[in-house]
């Protein structure tokens, strides 16, 4: 792991000398063709990330929320059909260090083994989408590591006992492949890796997952969006969870996404309970059929933090 | 250059922190399926109860009203609140205790004996 660290921090000096010359080298291979823009008017679809970046010194302020289940044994109108309860809100603020180069840092309640989450992100984009179709895809890569700082379960068999600090932490690592179909429509596969340093007995700590999304504008402003997750969970995990009355479920979201003058508000339907894909891939465990779905926005509002005057000082 | 510096410095030390371990295998409880014919006493749940939720829930300053100091006035509190109470502590987004949902044995062992009347 040590040699894994010094590898990396060499590497990281090594780009971070040749990252100006890179640019140009980039600049110069695309020069005459024209990027794709606005293939997801967001960062995010409904569950997971987008090949959109931030713009450089732009702020993003979003808001996430899921409510309870609309309809199973604990849906229905006693619950308002979940409005009641919450099962995570996540609040966060990303900022764009360059036009391809975002980090963030966000607060969630937190749905699932681990509550009371705070996450550190980075998304770069890689290759952009041209219009001539010399390069016929955008690639982003997006990375998170979380912390949770709940009190640690007095239970040594379960997940949330800390022995370590290391114990609270999770991590993900995605790129997203996406493409723009014409005006209307844009799709994306994300292959995605989430590792978690502890775990319930018979999890995984480390668990691929295959996304792909979708979107339809139906209107200038108006579009609908759809997200699913395919996570590969090893069988004897399925088997020994299903003997102890849980099981797990892909998560699927279908929603609307408005954009409105500097602000993209989404409203969406998802299985899932949780909003980072740390705790929504490897612990889904509401099904669609059984009514456990619930309703859930996100918002965005965006601010650039400096004119562009700024920009070249 | 700083900020691509920093970025890979973060990186390293997060993939330095990454461990993988597992809790040990739980104590299985009894088995959940067959809840008509289990038997399930009042005192186990309420040993149970004790053991996780009385230290706040106890006495007149218990958040919500939930005195579980005991077994009678956690009976009624249950009688009088059982969908809260499932909804808190047995589902699947459980959020209470705090601590963290108590382990899915544990919590179809008490929703069967809430589910048959909660017998003695």
């Amino acid at each position: 792991m040590k040699t894994i660290c010094l590898l990396l921090i060499s590497c990281g000096l090594y780009l971070a000398g040749q990252a100006q010359d890179l640019s140009k080298m980039f600049e110069d291979s695309t020069a005459g063709h024209q990027p794709v823009i606005g293939t997801f008017k967001s960062t995010r679809i409904i569950m997971g990330h987008s090949n959109e970046t931030l713009k450089k010194h732009e702020l993003d302020f979003r808001v996430a929320h899921r409510f309870g289940d609309i309809g199973g044994s604990f849906g229905g109108g006693k619950t308002a059909f979940g409005l009641d309860n919450s099962t995570d809100i996540r609040i966060a603020f990303e900022y764009g260090i360059t036009d391809d180069l975002m980090v963030g840092i966000s607060r969630a309640k937190g749905s699932g083994d681990l509550s009371q989450v705070f996450e550190g992100l980075a998304k770069y984009r890689v290759l952009k989408q041209t219009t001539d179709d010399q390069m016929p895809v955008s690639l982003s890569v997006f990375g998170n590591v979380t912390l949770s700082t709940m009190t640690s379960s007095i239970d040594e068999t379960s997940a949330s006992h800390f022995e370590e600090f290391t114990d609270r932490m999770t991590y993900v690592a995605q790129a997203i492949i996406a493409r723009k179909f014409g005006d209307r429509l844009s799709l994306t596969l994300s292959p995605t890796y989430v590792h978690r340093n502890r775990v319930g007995y018979m999890d995984m700590n480390n668990m691929f997952a295959l996304g792909g999304s979708g979107r339809i504008r139906l209107s200038k402003r108006l579009a609908f969006i759809a997200e699913y997750y395919y996570p590969f969970r090893s069988q004897s995990s399925k088997d020994y969870y299903k003997a102890q009355g849980i099981e797990f479920f892909n998560p699927l979201g279908a929603g609307l996404e408005i954009e409105t003058g500097g602000h993209v508000f989404s409203v969406n339907f998802t299985n899932s309970t949780a909003i980072l894909e740390n705790q929504f891939i490897p612990e889904t465990r509401a099904s669609w059929l059984q009514g456990q779905f619930r309703w859930g926005f996100n918002i965005s509002r965006r601010f650039s933090l400096f004119s562009k005057k700024d920009w070249k000082k | 250059m700083r900020t691509y510096l920093l970025l890979t410095s973060l990186l390293a030390i997060a993939i330095y922190s990454c461990t993988n371990k597992e809790a040990a295998a739980p104590d299985t409880g009894p088995v959940v399926n067959n809840c008509d014919t289990l038997q399930i006493s009042a005192a186990f749940v309420y040993g149970v109860i004790q053991s996780n939720c009385t230290f706040c829930h106890s006495g007149s300053t218990a958040p919500r009203g939930a005195d579980f100091s005991t077994q009678d006035k956690f009976e009624s509190f249950v009688s009088s609140n059982e969908t809260t109470f499932r909804l808190r502590v047995l589902s699947a987004q459980a959020d209470m205790p705090p601590s963290g949902a108590l382990r899915q044995s544990l919590r179809d062992s008490i929703s069967c004996w809430i589910s048959k009347g909660m017998p003695e």
